[in-house]
């Protein structure tokens, strides 16, 4: 089977089947039976995220687009927790920066806007 | 697996639709949607107070692809006005559209009641950005209006002035 190319998303649920972005709606995850949440390129694993039971976690695709034809992606991937929070910025520069959570007043780092499904 | 999506500048009366995404948009005394650096329609410049450019109704537009929904729209400059002497970018934002017809960009000119009230389009700046609102859940959804207006004032210089880059951000899963 090949690989899907560019960045996606995978689910891994606790039965150890998958889900990938590539063929699966977002909002068909079976939120309650993740495992972990993880962002691969061309099938390499770039990060991955342990979600335990309790926890929630989003995923987003931050892009920017300039008028001189310029952009730039960062992926997002966050473990929402009570008490535990752990978010992943994966640049497609290679930069990854782990955060315990949002800054609104950060270019990168602001909160997406959280679906229902998300909130803890 | 991703949405394609595409910066729009509307005019016309339609409106008509023009994909500008890394274009530079001319503003001059016209309602065109010229890229090229045309220079037919000037706005000459004032003896005293301010004369304005067309206004420029631009917005993101998902043109294809494959997502769930695209959010927290932003938009942004670089933070220094680099136009030249006289020159001010203002912008707002409006759910509406009306056609550019040479006035000044005001509640009362654009769309009674929908536009926000203008500013300097240089206050917005990555991490200070201007917010946009849009939810975009399907292919040929787009977000409301950023609208802009180069205001001329007795100061300007004849020619063409520099470009401005011009930045919109969204969230996409």
């Amino acid at each position: 089977m090949t690989n899907p190319r560019g960045y996606y998303w995978e689910v891994m649920y606790q039965n150890g089947l998958k889900d990938i972005s590539v063929d699966t709606a977002y909002s068909d995850i079976v939120r309650d039976r993740v495992k972990r949440l993880s962002l691969l390129k061309d099938g390499n694993l770039i990060y991955s995220l342990p979600v335990e039971p309790e926890d929630n976690f989003l995923y987003r695709k931050r892009t920017t687009m300039s008028s001189d034809g310029t952009s730039s992606t960062c992926h997002i991937l966050a473990r929402l927790s009570k008490h535990n929070n752990k978010i992943i910025f994966a640049f497609e520069n290679g930069d990854i920066i782990t955060r315990t959570d949002f800054d609104d007043n950060d270019q990168w780092f602001y909160s997406p806007t959280i679906r229902e499904e998300e909130k803890i | 697996m991703a949405a394609t999506v595409a910066i729009i500048h509307d005019n016309g009366t339609g409106p008509t639709e023009n994909d500008i995404t890394g274009a530079t948009l001319t503003f001059d005394a016209s309602d065109s949607s010229n890229t090229t650096g045309d220079t037919s329609s000037p706005i000459q410049i004032p003896d005293a107070g301010s004369a304005y450019s067309h206004w420029r109704a631009t917005k993101l537009k998902v043109t294809g692809g494959t997502f769930t929904r695209v959010d927290t729209i932003r938009w942004y400059t670089d933070g220094a006005n680099g136009l030249g002497t006289g020159l001010t970018l203002n912008v707002a934002t409006s759910s509406a559209y009306t056609q550019a017809d040479g006035s000044e960009l005001n509640d009362t000119n654009y769309s009674g009641g929908s536009l926000s009230t203008p500013a300097d389009a240089f206050t917005y700046s990555d991490g200070s950005e201007l917010n946009v609102n849009g939810v975009l859940n399907a292919s040929g959804d787009t977000s409301d209006y950023v609208v802009l207006q180069l205001a001329v004032d007795s100061t300007a210089s004849p020619g063409t002035s520099s470009s401005e880059t011009i930045t919109w951000k969204y969230d996409e899963v």
